[in-house]
């Protein structure tokens, strides 16, 4: 294994209830990457995602993580990992001074160093006013920013992001975007996932599309493109025809007509 | 900011980080979150009030805090068990314990599970490089805690009288014994919760930990009714004959060493108590350490939902609400009604309990009653009003209507184009009458004239009457806030007044009862004057007037 490699993955399976949602993913993730994951809703990306952090346990293959296989029981290895989940999940009681200086702590952190940190970070967003403000009183936009900022305090060498985006204004969105892009070419690995497929098409620098815990396809966006062969323009359009889903205007017009009661 | 988030408790815990260390956590680690879940605890009060910080941060401070000095009142009750020199140790302290262990668990069950049982730790502090068995410790000890600050509240009168009357021996027992009940008590819960988890997940998961939170909680209040009640077998100098079944009973393992040291020596049983009061919790303590890394990692089952069956439901529902209500927005409100009423857990975790306990009250009267007179002469008695306990239920539901866990989801109500609020009420209370108190009443009713003969139709008719006139009434002056609108952090203790405001009311309506019960032929005009009264009173208090006047905001 190479210095390069910051993660891979072999056959990784995972069984619920009787059901596999993960059928034998096989990646290998190099450092500075910025990996695009999609796939349809079930598809098994936020299991993936959970396992890699160590939340799931009982699946079958191996996953590396710098090198170091993640079953050994040693959590150090998240020391240098930043994590942004699906649902924004935060100590609401808690003001951002308070929880990111938690979570920094909880990362090694000195609690100063933390704090400093924090503060000029929400200074960049516009949320210095807020700084001690309850996080319970804040819009989704302003969480998602003290989210970001919580997975990005640390200086993480590798990034899995959940839908960073969600609730961020037009203008929030681009400089998240900038900050990605530009943590990316110093070396930050980012494993994105996401269903808008638009900024996934733009900002990574590889895609990995899983369906039923299988990954269907994997390369750049152009590569992809080659593979849908139908000349698919977008991402969405791959999407679409590699998942074999080509029904959206039908179910769009039934969906019109029951709404309007046209049976 | 600094020198406020430290805390006493956490200063006190230090000292014992060499033991905690040696169980494989990390003490720094577990120390700030301790840190962050204390200061969160602080801050239960309603955020909207305080939202900038600043000079308001003083006022906050931990509810849980405030509401000791009640535990330390209740604690008073215990005293004269302990007082009293019965020379019959293992009765009046296997009461002390009773009670003492029936309190804590509840307060265990109801008020600190969401501590043991936070999801949010998961995507939190599992994500960190934080090992499972430090999130966990975090957890225990922060239960741990609160049930030693409840333990000493309750116990702080009781441990001095030990002191005061029965010397320094017998207080250093009562010591260790309390520390040993809390271990036990915290420890078992969390297993059982830990057994339940690996065996289901998702919803159905959290469908069981609700079911027996909610029967706990209704075996522990009918427990303690029958522990305070059994106290008058003590004029009967009952002596204490062993038997196996009293193995499971833990308040007499704890008894058993006072029993043992301080009325005329021990036997194999007392031993065998005094052993497993000693042996239990510390084992389980041990099979709980090393469990604790797989509660953390099962405690991701409660947030992945397992596959649901699609049963259709409602149609009881859809049938009744036409029945009972004519407006469509009101059938929709019943409807809605019912449903949050059988599946919101937190609403049935808070309400279920008091039905049960409402339900079962009248049974520990007639107890007590048969204790002195004989069965033939009970059933001519006039026990029947006893009957009227059962509405208590009625206030103790009315009032926590206006909660709900998914408070938040109120919007809906605001968006819809409803004139006012007056069928979202009608359709609640009217759902819990059909849903919630028919049928209990129903089956109790079935009891009494079971029991009393059909001599007393009559006046259960009148009863139910009564009961379906009291609804409305208390919902106009209890409710006040719409219907699942308000969240259980708002809900105070303060509101148990209205228990005892009711208590007045409901046994002035028996004294009328009685007396039209005396005049011949008040039956029927009673009756008819109830249902006059339930006319105007379902009709009147909620007008549905179609020209909004004011909607209260719902914050």
């Amino acid at each position: 294994m190479s210095e390069q490699q910051v993660l891979s993955i072999e056959s990784l399976r995972m069984r619920y209830n009787g059901r596999y949602v993960l059928n034998g993913i096989d990646l290998e993730v190099n450092r500075g990457e910025m990996i695009g994951y999609i796939g349809p809703n079930g598809a098994g990306k936020s299991t993936t995602v959970k396992i890699l952090l160590g939340l799931v346990e009982g699946y079958v293959g191996t996953v590396r993580i710098f090198g170091k296989d993640i079953a050994d029981g040693d959590v150090e290895y998240k020391r240098r990992i930043g994590y942004v989940p699906e649902v924004a999940e935060l100590y609401e009681q808690l003001t951002p001074a308070e929880y990111l200086t938690f979570t920094g702590e909880l990362y090694g952190m000195s609690y100063e160093d933390a704090d400093y940190k924090a503060k000029l970070l929400m200074d960049c967003f516009g949320l210095e006013k807020s700084y001690h403000s309850r996080i319970a009183s804040f819009s989704k936009g302003m969480r998602q920013k003290v989210l970001l900022i919580s997975a990005l305090l640390h200086d993480p060498d590798l990034l899995f992001l959940d839908e960073p985006l969600s609730g961020l204004d037009a203008n929030s969105v681009m400089v998240v975007k900038e900050i990605l892009s530009q943590l990316s070419a110093k070396g930050t690995t980012i494993f994105y996932s996401s269903h808008i497929m638009d900024v996934v098409e733009k900002i990574s620098s590889r895609i990995v599309l899983i369906a039923e815990g299988r990954v269907l396809a994997d390369g750049t966006f152009k590569q992809l493109q080659q593979q849908s062969m139908e000349g698919s323009l977008t991402l969405e359009e791959v999407f679409n025809q590699l998942t074999g889903f080509n029904e959206h205007i039908a179910i769009a017009e039934r969906f019109v007509s029951i709404v309007q009661e046209v049976y | 900011m600094e020198e406020t988030s430290d805390f006493r408790t956490l200063k006190i815990l230090d000292r014992f980080r060499p033991i905690i260390a040696r169980t494989g956590a990390d003490y720094d680690v577990l120390r700030l979150i301790l840190r962050v879940k204390f200061q969160m605890d602080q801050r239960r009060v309603p955020t909207i009030l305080s939202n900038n910080s600043g000079k308001k941060e003083r006022k906050e401070g931990n509810q849980f805090h405030r509401s000791l000095w009640l535990y330390g009142l209740m604690g008073l009750m215990m005293v004269p068990f302990i007082v009293w020199d019965t020379g019959h140790f293992m009765l009046q302290m296997g009461l002390v314990f009773g009670i003492l262990m029936f309190m804590i668990m509840t307060s265990m069950i109801s008020d600190f599970s969401s501590v043991l049982l936070d999801i949010r730790d998961r995507n939190i502090i599992m994500t960190k490089p934080v090992n499972g068995r430090t999130v966990g410790m975090a957890r225990a000890i922060h239960a741990g805690v609160y049930l030693v600050l409840l333990t000493g509240s309750l116990t702080g009168i009781p441990l001095i009288t030990a002191l005061v009357t029965h010397g320094i021996g017998f207080f250093l027992i009562f010591l260790v014994e309390l520390i040993l009940i809390n271990m036990l008590i915290l420890v078992t819960t969390s297993l059982i919760y830990l057994l339940m988890m690996k065996f289901l997940d998702g919803e159905k998961l959290k469908d069981m930990i609700n079911m027996v939170q909610i029967l706990l909680s209704v075996g522990i209040a009918i427990g303690y009714q029958l522990v305070i009640r059994s106290f008058s077998m003590f004029d009967f100098g009952m002596v204490f004959t062993p038997a196996w079944w009293q193995l499971l009973l833990p308040p007499l393992w704890y008894a058993a060493a006072y029993e043992w040291l301080f009325a005329g020596g021990g036997n194999v049983w007392l031993y065998t108590f005094t052993a497993l009061a000693v042996l239990v919790p510390v084992v389980s303590l041990i099979v709980y350490v090393k469990l604790m890394p797989s509660f953390e990692m099962y405690l991701e089952k409660m947030a992945h939902s397992g596959q649901s069956s699609g049963r259709r439901r409602g149609t009881w529902d859809r049938l009744i609400s036409k029945v009972v209500s004519r407006s469509r927005e009101e059938q929709a409100c019943f409807r809605l009604s019912a449903s949050m009423m059988r599946n919101e857990r937190e609403f049935k975790l808070k309400v279920y309990p008091s039905l049960g306990l409402s339900f079962v009250l009248p049974y520990i009267f007639w107890y007590t009653q048969l204790q002195s007179s004989t069965w033939a002469e009970f059933r001519q008695s006039s026990f029947v009003y006893t009957f009227y306990i059962v509405l208590i239920l009625v206030v103790t539901v009315v009032v926590m209507l206006k909660f709900s866990g998914q408070y938040k989801a109120f919007w809906t109500f605001r968006a819809a184009p409803m004139a006012n609020d007056s069928a979202l009420y009608k359709g609640a209370l009217k759902a819990f009458l059909c849903n919630m108190f028919l049928p209990i009443f129903l089956v109790n009713a079935i009891l009494f004239t079971w029991t009393f003969g059909l001599r007393i139709l009559p006046d259960i008719a009148i009863i139910l009457l009564t009961a379906t006139a009291i609804v409305p009434l208390a919902g106009k002056l209890l409710l006040r806030k719409p219907p699942f609108s308000q969240s259980f952090s708002v809900a105070q203790q303060s509101d148990g007044w209205y228990i005892f405001a009711a208590l007045p009311v409901l046994a002035m309506l028996w004294g009328v009862h009685v007396f039209f019960r005396s005049v011949s032929g008040g039956v029927w005009v009673y009756g008819a004057i109830l249902i006059v009264a339930n006319v105007l009173l379902w009709t009147l208090l909620f007008r549905e007037n179609k020209t909004a006047a004011k909607r209260p905001v719902v914050a």
